[in-house]
């Protein structure tokens, strides 16, 4: 009976050992890591190389990406984030410029016109114009590359 | 009255013990990324999956204990006390576990090493490949690629070797298996193949290996190679070719990366195929993750999110980890380019079956979709365990700041979870010096392995880390889940916090040398891990 026993037992571990712990097929799936009161959220010592700044209010969430003056120009490369709890931010056109939808979708209202934009589209916009971006179903970015005559 | 006890209850315990073994349940380290699945996951206890003890990592021997080798590209195997493990120079080592200790080297000191005259990349110095162990007609043997001179053009063809594990006796060469029939850069009548970057997979009575090229100069045709495991002859039954036919002119898709395995099939990805082409070849594997039947090589799934039309050559370098996860069986991978996807194993209608791809993007990827696809350095194989896949990525901003900041972060991805939980983790791995001006690509990250939770990586600055999954070891602190936005505006971004592990372990290597090809081995409770500063250590808490 003893005997019987201890086969038995190490059968069961045996088992226990090919389906389970230890086996490379361990599909018991791991819990998702839940998000502490904000009041018990602790913050990383992380911080990110280029980040984003807040603006004033109706304005884009932004970075210079890169500057630069030469002869009598002035170049100015800034990403652009616009955020889906904002209603829709508004830019003026620093110089003439391209802006590049690098993440997300969205829509651009400049002057009368709209259109629908996603990643990878890419508009012209002349100094002065008033731009309207919305978001949609996420954050946008853009990046923005603007030349202007000094 | 004697009663004759019944076998069956340890024929099943011996039964049981055998299915552990091959199902992987080592406490060794018998592969490269542990096993056949590639999972690169220790599931046994020990000290190395304790986050209280994980802290006294220390180096407990180096080998050599004087001098240097050439520099380790190979990752260690580690089976019954033994390490093994192919160096620059065209030496295998086989050393005593406990004690580092030289066991045998092969060939012998006296014997010419196993070099190639065609020498490009760390892929093609030496004994690049890492070895694997499996039973050869009832020896423990130890299986692996190089090139060899005394074979075919002389030039350092490439080629498997079984070796007997205990004293270092060959038990079988393969005929050649990677053709280097001259070194002429760009040379189009020549062939450059190699097997560097793709270890043997033991699978059943057949070994695989990929076959790729010296550093696209220029690309040859991709191709996986079987031989039998009993005698290393080549099985001709199986035939897998990454572009056109086998037996056509067309180029690209090299395997650069190792072969998994389960049931029927094996699972391998595939490189660029447009350098120095003017057309499209039919068929078109490369920049792929395939699955084959294991017997034909046939194919039966082909993913491929980059399509010809965008192939700057973001080979698809890692290997992939067939991640058999609670909401099913998924192979997973990241891409040269930065980008993460699973693919259900079992095909929808005969074609891939794609689960997710982070960061979240359509694929395949097109023209119009301001994505950039380039040979990126996203090399590294990832980790997996339970429903958590540990890997380099190019992150929530890849796409909006470039792909340069992935390569210093460790990602954890929930591959059950929805795109908006994908994240689990995210951590800045740190770094000790700054990186060198014009460094693009510092601060790299070497191949992490994972034990129950406790994650182990090497560094580009020789350090070892030990991070512990925020489940078992209390998370530092929480971070937006865009590494380029700041906590404070993280949630009005519309992004979300997800935790910082805690690094419980960061050992600095006393030779300091790179840690980026080479994955650490964890095997009974000790962590063996290779330097290109040229030393095998063995760490334990």
């Amino acid at each position: 009976m003893y005997v019987a026993w201890v086969y038995f037992v190490a059968l069961i571990a045996t088992i226990v050992c090919t389906t389970g712990a230890c086996s490379m097929f361990d599909t018991r799936g791991v819990a998702l890591l839940e998000r502490p009161p904000d009041a018990q959220l602790k913050g990383s010592i992380s911080r990110p190389d280029k980040p984003f700044v807040e603006g004033p209010p109706g304005t884009p969430y932004a970075r210079s990406s890169f500057s630069a003056t030469e002869g009598h120009y002035v170049i100015e490369v800034r990403d652009l984030l616009v955020a889906p709890a904002q209603q829709g931010i508004s830019v003026e056109a620093m110089g003439a410029g391209v802006l590049e939808v690098r993440d997300g979708t969205g829509s651009v209202m400049i002057g009368n016109k709209t259109m629908a934009v996603s990643m990878g589209a890419t508009f012209f916009v002349s100094e002065g114009d008033k731009i309207r971006i919305e978001s949609r179903g996420g954050p946008m970015i853009l990046r923005a590359h603007f030349f202007k005559n000094r | 009255m004697i009663r004759r006890r019944s076998p069956m209850p340890l024929m099943c315990m011996v039964a049981g013990l055998a299915l552990s073994v091959i199902a992987g349940c080592s406490k060794d380290w018998p592969a490269f990324r542990h096993n056949m699945l590639r999972t690169a996951q220790q599931g046994r206890c020990s000290a190395l999956a304790d986050p209280t003890k994980a802290p006294n990592l220390a180096v407990r021997w180096t080998y050599p204990p004087t001098g240097a080798l050439s520099p380790f590209r190979a990752s260690p195997v580690v089976y019954k006390g033994r390490v093994f493990i192919g160096n620059a120079n065209g030496r295998l080592y086989a050393l005593d576990a406990n004690t580092g200790t030289l066991l045998w080297q092969y060939p012998s000191a006296a014997s010419p090493a196993l070099t190639s005259q065609f020498t490009c990349n760390p892929s093609s110095m030496g004994i690049a490949s890492s070895a694997a162990i499996a039973r050869v007609n009832g020896v423990d043997a130890v299986i692996f690629g190089a090139p060899d001179r005394s074979i075919g053009s002389g030039l350092g063809e490439g080629r498997l070797f079984a070796l007997n594990a205990a004293t270092g006796a060959e038990l079988w060469k393969s005929p050649v298996v990677a053709r280097l029939s001259g070194t002429t850069f760009g040379s189009k009548t020549e062939f450059h193949e190699q097997i560097g970057y793709s270890s043997p997979l033991v699978f059943n009575d057949r070994v695989y290996i990929g076959v790729a090229n010296h550093c696209d100069n220029p690309i040859q045709k991709g191709r996986v190679v079987a031989v039998h495991l009993s005698s290393g002859t080549i099985d001709t039954g199986f035939s897998y070719c990454s572009t056109g036919t086998c037996a056509d002119s067309t180029r690209g898709g090299g395997v650069w990366s190792s072969v998994a395995g389960w049931s029927d099939s094996v699972y391998v990805t595939t490189g660029n195929v447009r350098a120095g082409q003017t057309f499209e070849p039919s068929p078109n594997h490369g920049l792929s993750m395939l699955r084959l039947n294991k017997s034909t090589g046939a194919v039966i799934w082909q993913f491929q999110p980059v399509p010809w039309v965008l192939d700057g050559d973001p080979d698809w370098n890692a290997t992939v980890s067939y991640h058999a996860a609670s909401c099913g069986a998924m192979i997973v991978s990241t891409q040269k380019d930065g980008w993460t996807h699973a693919v259900n194993v079992a095909p929808s209608g005969g074609t891939a079956s794609k689960r997710w791809t982070f960061p979240p993007h359509i694929t395949p990827f097109s023209p119009t979709d301001g994505t950039a696809h380039g040979d990126t350095r996203y090399m590294r194989s990832g980790a997996v365990w339970r429903d958590v896949y540990i890997t380099l990525n190019g992150g929530l901003n890849l796409t909006s700041s470039g792909v340069t900041g992935g390569l210093r972060r460790l990602h954890a991805f929930n591959v059950c979870a929805s795109d908006a939980e994908r994240l689990r983790w995210l951590l800045d791995v740190p770094s000790t010096t700054p990186c060198a001006p014009g460094d693009t690509h510092c601060y790299r990250v070497g191949q992490p392995v994972v034990t129950r939770g406790m994650v182990y990586v090497g560094t580009d600055q020789g350090h070892v880390l030990a991070i512990a999954d925020p489940s078992i070891w209390p998370a530092v602190g929480w971070r937006c889940s865009n590494p380029d936005i700041l906590a404070a505006n993280c949630v009005a971004s519309g992004y979300s916090f997800v935790p910082e592990p805690t690094v419980l372990a960061n050992v600095a290597l006393p030779d300091g040398g790179r840690i980026v090809y080479s994955e650490p081995a964890l095997a009974r409770g000790k962590l063996f891990i290779a330097t290109e500063g040229g030393h095998i250590y063995m760490l334990s808490p």
